[in-house]
């Protein structure tokens, strides 16, 4: 049971940053990964070791922030996703130049993007775990992360200069 | 937009877009893809190079968690104390289940008990009166031999009776109420025990009896009535914290009552 545990620390620098890249706000990313941890040790006797604890645990995370996010939609009225979540100052903690662009490129992904490509190429998920997480088919998270990759890429190439004219 | 990416090669060159490429970098590209994506990109360096542009993505969005990520986790992220926290309440609310369930299992014996001890109690009352009336019908019947020791010997008489009974059996005087003291016997009861009886009569010769017996458990209790023989015959019986006391009469129950209070009297005078 104790492994359980170990599992579950191990996994909550991910989560933070998931929750971070979610939310972006430091708060309201930790008190989401605290719902997290709190619904965890509630269903720990539900779970069964047929995937990762981490797999599952960001699954949790996932339904957690867009339950939140339902809540807090009806709450400010029916505001978009990405709306919503400019409401809350950025808290940028993006140092230097090329950082604060990747930032800035990121942050311009839709939201599924932006998140499949958190929960793969950050996490470490696999395309089972992450569309497991996110409640959507393989196929999607294929076409999303390939999506997400490509809009970075574009954004890096372009980089701070002018865009091309082509 | 589009969203498929194609990198059109030259030539005969098998078509991959952004999706392939992207899913075969995570070794995740269908197996029956894999030879098609792999060639490609063998086959033209275009797509070596795209291959490496959205790698270079992923390093990207790994700098970018790595930045977010600058504080260490705050102390209410300890999913031990979390656990450990659970657990206490679990342990308290445990406790405050057992404590209620005691409570209400001592409740409920308590309550079957009592509701024993209440059945128990109404039932050797009920036996004690019953005895009290069939003596009642079986001694005043008869005409020569109602009493074993008479009035004439009523100082042996009591004295015995309170020996045999082990409580103080006194012959109350009931003549204010008209009826005269005729003597006593000794009789068995259903409980085994010892019992007496002193008989009276009144002025035309009708009979009552006061059946008295050593109480046994029966909670001291004031009058209460029982009627036998489809209500021919009554009685007052009554419970102090030595002696069971049963009145019988086929008089109406203010007579009856009368004597009891006259025995009561008696009992208190001695």
């Amino acid at each position: 049971m104790s492994d359980f545990l170990t599992d579950v620390e191990a996994a909550i620098p991910g989560l933070r940053r998931y929750a971070l890249a979610l939310t972006r706000d430091a708060d309201a990313a930790d008190d989401l990964v605290q719902d997290c941890l709190e619904r965890a040790l509630t269903r720990r006797r539900l779970w069964r070791p047929t995937g990762t604890v981490k797999s599952w645990l960001f699954t949790i995370l996932h339904n957690q922030f867009i339950s939140d996010r339902k809540r807090l939609n009806r709450r400010v009225g029916d505001l978009p996703m990405d709306d919503a979540l400019q409401q809350s100052a950025p808290d940028n903690p993006m140092a230097n130049v090329a950082l604060a662009e990747t930032a800035r490129a990121i942050e311009a992904l839709s939201i599924e993007q932006r998140t499949t490509l958190l929960l793969v190429a950050v996490e470490g998920l696999t395309y089972a775990e992450a569309a497991m997480a996110t409640g959507v088919p393989v196929g999607t998270i294929m076409s999303r992360l390939a999506r997400a990759r490509r809009a970075l890429a574009n954004k890096m190439e372009a980089g701070p200069r002018l865009a091309r004219v082509k | 937009m589009s969203g498929r990416n194609d990198h059109l090669a030259d030539g005969d060159t098998p078509l991959i877009d952004d999706i392939d490429l992207s899913a075969y970098l995570d070794g995740e590209a269908r197996p029956e893809d894999r030879r098609r994506i792999a060639e490609a990109i063998e086959s033209a360096p275009g797509f070596a190079h795209q291959a490496q542009l959205l790698r270079d993505a992923d390093s990207k969005a790994r700098q970018y968690g790595d930045a977010l990520l600058a504080s260490a986790p705050p102390a209410r992220l300890c999913v031990r104390r979390m656990a450990a926290e659970r657990r206490a309440r679990r342990v308290r609310r445990l406790a405050a289940v057992g404590v209620v369930m005691v409570i209400a299992f001592l409740g409920f014996a308590g309550g079957w008990m009592g509701h024993g001890l209440f059945h128990q109690q109404t039932f050797i009352a009920r036996s004690f009166v019953e005895d009290a009336a069939a003596a009642h019908k079986v001694f005043t019947a008869e005409t020569r031999h109602p009493v074993e020791v008479t009035a004439l010997e009523s100082g042996h008489l009591t004295a015995w009776l309170s020996k045999r009974l082990n409580i103080p059996v006194t012959q109350a005087d009931l003549s204010g109420a008209g009826f005269k003291f005729i003597g006593g016997r000794l009789l068995s009861s259903r409980s085994g025990a010892p019992a007496a009886m002193l008989m009276y009569q009144d002025a035309e010769g009708i009979r009552a009896t006061l059946y008295l017996a050593r109480n046994r458990g029966t909670e001291p209790s004031s009058f209460r009535f029982f009627s036998s023989d489809e209500g021919r015959v009554e009685s007052v019986y009554w419970f102090d914290s030595d002696t069971s006391f049963g009145l019988t009469g086929t008089h109406d129950r203010e007579t009856l009552l009368k004597l009891a209070k006259g025995v009561l009297k008696a009992m208190d005078g001695a």
